[in-house]
């Protein structure tokens, strides 16, 4: 009896441990879906706040006008006196969407500035029109009116002598009713958009074009020695760790390299002080150098041997072997480092912070202070009132173009993972 | 004499040949110094200028005026005035490091074992293609992130729980973000690590009856230990020189070192480099590069100290076990004498 009961608890206890472990089982395999749901979240909650934020704001205007905002207020003429019979706006062709005065025969259209606040803007002007006659308010020297300008605010002179002033913002049929009391305009302010990244944009295409034509001779070179050349001695082995230890420097100390090296070194050789395009460049150059060297490296070396012994036993010389067989091979290794060098550059600041500078110009410039993109995020929110929107959209920009890369990277590596297969 | 003609071509291409080879490769190896030499070059221009704020004269009106060698290593209140103590923003480097290692090397390692062992394949690349796209986001992509939604928050948490903050800008959120940028370095060498673990070991476990979920958890982690450690370390460096991000969501203080509070400003060692550079000039510019020699040794030492903890195990005549051994001698013989 004894013996059964015994039996009976021990199978009893198996069981019993066996649905306790697949509780527990459950539990463990579901937290580490759990952790790795954490990190796609944190990827969604990024991306969706940045899209959410900026979306609204990442306009044509927004990718070509100017950070800095530039005026002109314009008057008529002082003998300028109007006579309706002067005129005839007949040439105007007249579309739906845009308002016309008839008495000064302009056409004037609805359209957003950076900020998403409504603006007017001036489109259309008849062959006829007393716009054409408007001197600057300062120098009285005639003005042809851009069509990046919007207008700001208008002030005429009615026909009893008093001033009347219609605001951008109240709208365009308030505008068309003061111009129709008007005889005379007293001012009007016309405004570019502002608050654009033009500038950095353009600066940061620079930057790339010129990191990588400092950086990818060097690093190929040195890939290539490393690779092909180098014999497993000391002096490889200590050149090897050097490389691999300046890939572990943070790069605000590499900024810090480029402010006390590059801007007087560049500074000597041009002129020019402070950073700008080129030390910055020289600076990315240092960042991505390690990279650079690794990733062709380790794509030189799935060359297999027999063809460059080939080579070789053909007659031709090491200089005939690197250029016709070891380069052709590795452009694969080429393209991935150049396409890493293009996700760091754009996506660098700290260094830039310090090689290039925060200066936001109204035009790029090669000798004189400039700034990327990223760097134009980390300045519009370091003031007191941080342009989230603004900088949402931007990021926007560099998130597309840092996906495109990292995109093409796999597909550079199937591409030609599927070549080597074959 | 034809023949002697051609080959005496062949003979002076074949020297050109050679000429130009030994060029080349001369040429190779001046690139491939250069590549090395950069860290030399880096560290010694960075000695020289730091050393600058504590000997050179900055003072107006033939006053002199340095920063103090002692102060700078002693003190815990930064300030712009020869006296500011960089103490200040080491211990908030460490401390913020060490914060956001709570969050990030469970999510990491979890995250990795997960993609490498357990998942199905479609969930596999999904998550794998986060990851990735998680490390190619910029710094400053996720300081806007950290601006724009983690300190608010945290300022959120900290109203809830009675405590006032700086708009949120605290260590806290500082933690945050740096335990997100650091998630996908130490994912990615985990998983990596993962993989290498032997299969016998795998299969051993099994035919023990052990289940799956118990084979991952006891078998495998314990034998990628020093893969998954590795990771961690890379993690840990980056997140050391991290500048950018931090200083857009830490409130960049100078002052009020404080263990307990983590919903208070700080500001860390790189971030103290990067914020308020725009207006910096003079001393105030040059106390930077200080900085910079005193990260660099932070971060230098800081993985001197973590590879001999991971090799601690492995090599039992390694340079911890000495030193430990040494205090552990010192120690008897104290008890010793002091027992005789």
């Amino acid at each position: 009896m004894e013996k059964k009961n015994k039996k009976i608890n021990l199978s009893y206890l198996i069981e019993r441990n066996i649905k306790n472990r697949k509780y527990k089982d459950g539990i463990t395999n579901g937290s580490t879906f759990l952790f790795s749901l954490l990190c796609v979240v944190i990827l969604f909650l990024v991306i969706g706040y940045v899209l959410f934020t900026g979306a609204n704001y990442l306009t044509p205007g927004f990718i070509t006008s100017n950070y800095s905002q530039s005026s002109v207020a314009l008057r008529t003429p002082k003998d300028f006196v109007y006579n309706e019979n002067d005129y005839d706006f007949s040439d105007l062709e007249r579309f739906d969407d845009t308002y016309y005065s008839e008495k000064w025969g302009i056409g004037l259209q609805y359209g957003k500035d950076n900020n998403q606040n409504q603006v007017i803007y001036l489109v259309q002007m008849s062959e006829n029109s007393p716009f054409h006659e408007l001197v600057r308010r300062d120098d009285g020297t005639n003005f042809n009116i851009p069509s990046d300008m919007y207008l700001s605010y208008i002030t005429v002179q009615t026909e009893l002598g008093t001033y009347k002033t219609a605001f951008s913002e109240d709208g365009i049929e308030n505008m068309i009713s003061t111009l129709d009391e008007a005889v005379s305009i007293y001012d009007s302010n016309f405004l570019t958009l502002g608050g654009g990244i033009s500038t950095s944009l353009i600066t940061t295409c620079y930057l790339i074009l010129f990191t990588l034509i400092f950086s990818l001779p060097l690093g190929i070179g040195g890939a290539i020695y490393l690779g092909y050349y180098a014999k497993d001695n000391r002096i490889t082995r200590i050149i090897r760790s050097l490389v691999d230890m300046s890939s572990g420097i943070p790069s605000i100390i590499f900024g810090l390299v480029g402010a006390t090296i590059f801007i007087p070194f560049v500074g000597s050789m041009t002129g020019t002080t402070g950073g700008n395009i080129f030390t910055g460049a020289l600076t990315m150059t240092l960042i991505l150098l390690p990279t650079i060297v690794k990733t062709v490296e380790e794509s030189i070396k799935t060359i297999p041997k027999s063809m460059i012994s080939a080579s070789l036993a053909l007659g031709a010389s090491n200089t005939e072997t690197i250029f016709k067989i070891v380069l052709p091979n590795s452009i694969d290794g080429i393209l991935n480092a150049a396409i890493l060098g293009i996700g760091r550059t754009i996506g660098e600041s700290a260094a830039l912070v310090f090689a290039l500078g925060t200066f936001i110009t109204a035009a790029p410039s090669f000798t004189s202070g400039n700034t990327t993109l990223a760097v134009h995020i980390w300045y519009i929110l370091a003031g007191e009132y941080p342009a989230y929107e603004q900088a949402c959209a931007i990021s926007i920009i560099i998130f597309c173009v840092v996906v495109v890369l990292s995109l093409s990277t796999k597909l550079i590596n199937y591409l030609f993972r599927r070549k080597r297969e074959r | 004499m034809e023949n002697i003609v051609k080959v005496e071509t062949k003979n002076s291409r074949n020297k050109r040949k050679i000429i130009v080879d030994k060029i080349i490769h001369l040429l190779l190896f001046f690139l491939v110094a250069i590549c090395a030499s950069i860290i030399i070059v880096s560290v010694i221009f960075i000695l020289i200028k730091g050393i600058q704020p504590f000997v050179d004269n900055y003072g107006a009106d033939g006053e002199f005026v340095n920063q103090s060698l002692s102060s700078f290593f002693t003190n815990s209140t930064w300030t712009y005035d020869g006296n500011g103590g960089a103490m200040f923003f080491f211990f908030f480097s460490i401390y913020v490091v060490a914060l956001s290692l709570i969050i990030s090397v469970p999510t990491s390692i979890f995250t990795a074992l997960f993609i490498a062992k357990i998942s199905p394949r479609g969930i596999k690349d999904v998550i794998r293609t986060a990851i990735d796209l998680l490390a190619a986001i910029p710094s400053v992509i996720f300081g806007l992130f950290g601006k724009g939604i983690i300190n608010p928050f945290v300022y959120n948490i900290a109203e809830t729980l009675g405590i006032q903050t700086f708009a949120g800008s605290s260590i806290l959120s500082g933690a945050l973000i740096i335990a997100v940028m650091s998630i996908p370095t130490m994912t990615t060498l985990s998983i990596s690590a993962i993989n290498a673990v032997d299969q016998s070991l795998i299969n051993g476990s099994l035919a023990l009856g052990a289940s799956t979920a118990q084979t991952n958890m006891k078998i495998i982690i314990r034998s990628a230990k020093s893969g998954i450690f590795a990771g961690i370390i890379l993690g840990i460096g980056r997140a050391l020189g991290e500048a950018t991000a931090i200083q857009m969501v830490i409130g960049n203080s100078a002052n009020g070192l404080n263990f307990y509070n983590i919903f208070s400003p700080g500001s860390t060692i790189a971030s103290a480099m990067l914020s308020g550079i725009n207006e910096a000039s003079g001393f105030g510019y040059d106390i930077r590069f200080s900085l910079g020699i005193l990260l660099m040794a932070v971060i230098v030492v800081t993985n001197l100290i973590l590879n001999a903890i991971k090799n601690y195990n492995r090599d039992k005549d390694g340079p911890v076990r000495k030193i430990i051994k040494k205090i552990g001698g010192l120690i008897k013989n104290g008890k010793e004498k002091q027992e005789n």
